[in-house]
């Protein structure tokens, strides 16, 4: 019984191993699969991430860019897996998953981002 | 007198979501019935209206603790539904990202075990840690640490980063250590051990009989491991040995486990030094599947649980039918004819070395 | 002692409930943050510097929410009984000794404690049976079944220290403590004195009653919010009560040198309180069955012996 108590002891010695969150962040890899981002100019709508997301989640919309009024995807957050196919198989690689992953809104409408919104 | 008691879907001790009615005789169980299908989703048919690589991302999430091993166990019915063999380093890669898995898994497990039996979350903190550490290394491989979405066809999504082997070997040394530390703890505890030993005994024609596969079968004396006897990737040239037990009660379970570990710990080290050159990348996600090959493939895997099977009847671009045998299942169905005749403390010494993962009941 | 001024009495009194409540409110946090140390993780951070104000925190927002009484409940006994066995425990610790002449002497103080004691579990039971739910009943009938098995080798250990100090008065007994304390003296009866205090105080490796990985919350599972912060209390009450026995009995109480009486006794408290928690942190749960047979055939044994030993040894 005595040694799983000096066990125990060992530990109140060692260092914490939980960070504490919103003051301290966890480290992320460069491959790391957070939220959306999508260069706007570069998308030649083809809709290959509609077709290929498992989920339903990307939408294509109409949306006004620099070029005149195209279709463009919006992505509903709530429904994302964040597989990384939609990044995969884009043929232009305008769409790129980032680092960022902290998305809390108020209002729920909010999920659903458009394609302007996804910088 | 018999009592009913409703151990609820919502219960700090089962693993999930579980309904076990326990009927009892003062303290001695007389009758367990599991009530499932909490957490169904119909994997198997959201599988059956998206292309093949469209649900590797679902199959990850049956199992939320190993979720590599479902998806490489998918993939793989894939590849040999369309006639692929995945290149020869990745079958190493892959090899190790798996052992990996299993040693993650089996530490919550071990966290989880330790939890049931009365332990206010010290060993399950300790095992976290340790656990992620290994997500950490498998972030860096991947870019996530859990449901990674790596595997594709003929090998993996990215292979392994230039500094990975010495990583890895440093945390392997690390992990050998804390094995033995955390065999010093629990079985020099007296009490864990009269709370594990003699209970829940499984004998060895009941566990045949039954189905049951994984660490389970291997604790009641049955030498029968999926990556020894139908064996897949690199398994025969590591020499792998499964390790058993003969005894059957909760303590063998453990007992399989941890040996179980440390042979991951060895076939770890050993791939890493054969892995040859080259490269691992498979097949990039596109918007038409390659050509199918057969029409009906069976593929068989040791997940960390046990033996899963995936039968898989093909169409041109998506599965026509996909049916997971999931281990946990076949597990949980022998829960009642081990716990007749245990006390009601004793359940959740068994419930708990069973290792079930309710997400892989019901999928 | 009995004091001979009214205002003394009233002075006495709400110094040891201000000393109780300090304790109680110290070793919350100290058992929180250390455990959470030995688990490589913080505790309690945000609410105070190093979270010294959480347990306040709880204590207030357990306090004010609506208490709900359960349709099955005997109403009566379920309102009433928790404040009876806090009132309990307040007691005991006023029976105890302290320095400074604070605290009632009785020249049969041991033994007094002692019998008040063992009407915890019963009380105990009467919640359980009371909230009119089976898991409840179950670990309140576990907690009575577990009395019987430690009342007993408790009583002996406890015994053989009374023997050889030759009286029931604790301040004697702590007295003839002043060349070696007990736990010196005699190691048998410390262990075992140790080992039935946790399971009188029904701590790990003894915490059958509110075993939450098997019971949820046991006897507490369906009593109401305030009532819950109370059930708090008494559990910290209780430890203060334990740890103070073992100090008192075994470690000297409060003699010392340099260090004022009272600040030693604490002192010894907290040591003994500190070594309960790391036992909370290292052990899994004992089974019933098991628990009643290490009672019967270690504890018992081993506390007759002690006890004849000691009166060999040392009061021949």
């Amino acid at each position: 019984m005595l040694r799983p108590i000096i066990e125990t002891i060992k530990t109140l010695g060692e260092d914490r191993f939980t960070t504490t969150f919103p003051e301290e962040k966890e480290r992320q890899p460069d491959n790391y699969r957070g939220l959306h981002r999508l260069d706007i100019e570069t998308c030649i709508s083809c809709g290959a991430c509609e077709r290929i997301c498992p989920n339903k989640t990307i939408t294509m919309v109409d949306a006004n860019t620099s070029r005149g009024k195209r279709k463009l995807p919006q992505i509903d957050l709530e429904r994302c897996l964040f597989c990384g196919l939609c990044e995969e198989v884009c043929p232009t690689r305008c769409l790129t998953l980032t680092k960022n992953y902290e998305y809390t809104e108020f209002d729920r409408r909010r999920f659903t981002r458009r394609p302007e919104e996804l910088r | 007198m018999l009592t009913r008691i409703n151990v609820g879907p919502i219960h700090p001790s089962t693993h999930g979501v579980l309904r076990l009615v326990v009927t009892l005789d003062g303290d001695t169980i007389v009758d367990v019935e599991p009530h499932i299908g909490f957490l169904h989703r119909g994997v198997e048919k959201l599988a059956e209206n998206r292309m093949y690589m469209q649900s590797e991302s679902y199959m990850e999430k049956i199992d939320y603790v190993a979720p590599m091993a479902y998806s490489d166990l998918y993939v793989a019915a894939v590849e040999e539904a369309m006639g692929i063999h995945p290149k020869e380093r990745a079958k190493y890669v892959r090899l190790i990202l798996l052992e990996f898995q299993r040693i993650a898994s089996h530490l919550l497990w071990l966290g989880a075990f330790c939890n049931d039996l009365g332990q206010i979350f010290t060993m399950f903190m300790w095992t976290m840690k340790d656990r992620d550490l290994i997500l950490n290394l498998l972030q860096d491989v991947t870019g996530s640490r859990m449901f990674y979405v790596n595997m594709r066809l003929g090998g993996v999504s990215i292979d392994l980063p230039p500094n990975f082997e010495e990583h890895a070997n440093k945390l392997l040394d690390y992990l050998e250590k804390r094995f033995k530390d955390y065999e010093t703890f629990l079985e020099k505890n007296p009490v864990f051990i009269e709370r594990t030993k003699d209970v829940g005994i499984l004998k060895r024609e009941d566990a045949i009989a039954l189905g049951v596969t994984g660490p389970v079968l291997r604790a009641s004396g049955v030498n029968f491991d999926v990556r020894r006897d139908y064996a897949y990737y690199v398994y025969e040239k590591l020499h792998f040995i499964p390790q058993v037990q003969t005894k059957g009660d909760s303590f063998a379970r453990y007992k399989v486990r941890m040996r179980e570990m440390k042979e991951s710990i060895k076939l770890i080290r050993d791939a890493l030094k054969l892995m040859p050159e080259g490269d691992a990348l498979g097949m990039p996600i596109k918007l038409i599947s390659p050509p199918v090959k057969e029409s009906e493939v069976i593929v068989r895997r040791e997940l960390p649980r046990g033996e899963g099977m995936i039968f898989m009847v093909t169409d041109k671009q998506r599965p026509y039918r996909l049916a997971i045998r999931a281990p946990s299942f076949i597990n949980l169905s022998a829960l009642r004819y081990i716990a007749k005749g245990a006390r009601y403390a004793d359940l959740f010494s068994i419930l708990g070395s069973l290792d079930l993962v309710m997400a892989d009941v019901d999928r | 002692m009995l004091t001979d001024s009214f205002g003394r009495l009233i002075v006495e009194v709400i110094a040891i409930f201000i000393l109780i409540v300090f304790f109680d409110y110290t070793f919350g946090w100290l058992e929180r943050k250390s455990i959470a140390k030995a688990q490589f993780r913080h505790g309690p951070t945000y609410v105070g510097k190093f979270g010294i104000l959480q347990n306040l925190a709880d204590i207030v927002k357990l306090l004010a929410k609506e208490n709900i009484i359960p349709k099955n409940a005997d109403k009566l006994v379920f309102s009433t009984v928790p404040l009876l066995l806090l009132a309990l425990f307040i007691f005991l610790i006023y029976l105890l000794p302290f320095p400074d002449s604070l605290g009632i002497d009785i020249s049969v103080g041991l033994l007094a404690i002692f019998v008040l004691l063992s009407f915890a579990p019963l009380l105990i039971f009467l919640t359980g049976a009371a909230s009119g739910n089976k898991f409840s009943l179950i670990s309140a009938q576990r907690s009575v079944i577990m009395s019987l098995a430690y009342e007993v080798p408790l009583i002996l250990s406890v015994a053989a220290v009374a023997l050889y100090a030759g009286s029931f008065n604790i301040a004697d007994i702590v007295n003839s403590q002043a060349k070696i304390p007990f736990i010196v003296l005699m190691p048998i009866g410390f262990v075992v004195f140790f080992i039935a205090m946790l399971a009188e105080l029904e701590r790990p490796p003894f915490d059958l009653r509110e075993a939450d990985s098997e019971l949820i919350a046991g006897w507490l599972v369906d009593v109401g919010a305030p009532y819950y912060a109370v059930a708090l209390f008494v559990d910290y009450t209780r430890m203060f009560l334990g740890s103070l026995l073992i100090s008192l009995l075994f470690l000297g109480g409060w003699l010392g040198p340099y260090l004022p009486g009272l600040i030693w006794l604490l002192i010894k408290a907290f040591v003994a309180a500190v070594v309960i928690v790391i036992m909370r942190a290292t052990t899994v749960r004992m089974r019933l069955d098991r628990l009643m047979r290490f009672g019967w055939f270690w504890l018992l044994p081993l506390a007759v012996l002690n006890i004849i030993l000691t009166f060999m040894l040392f009061v021949k």
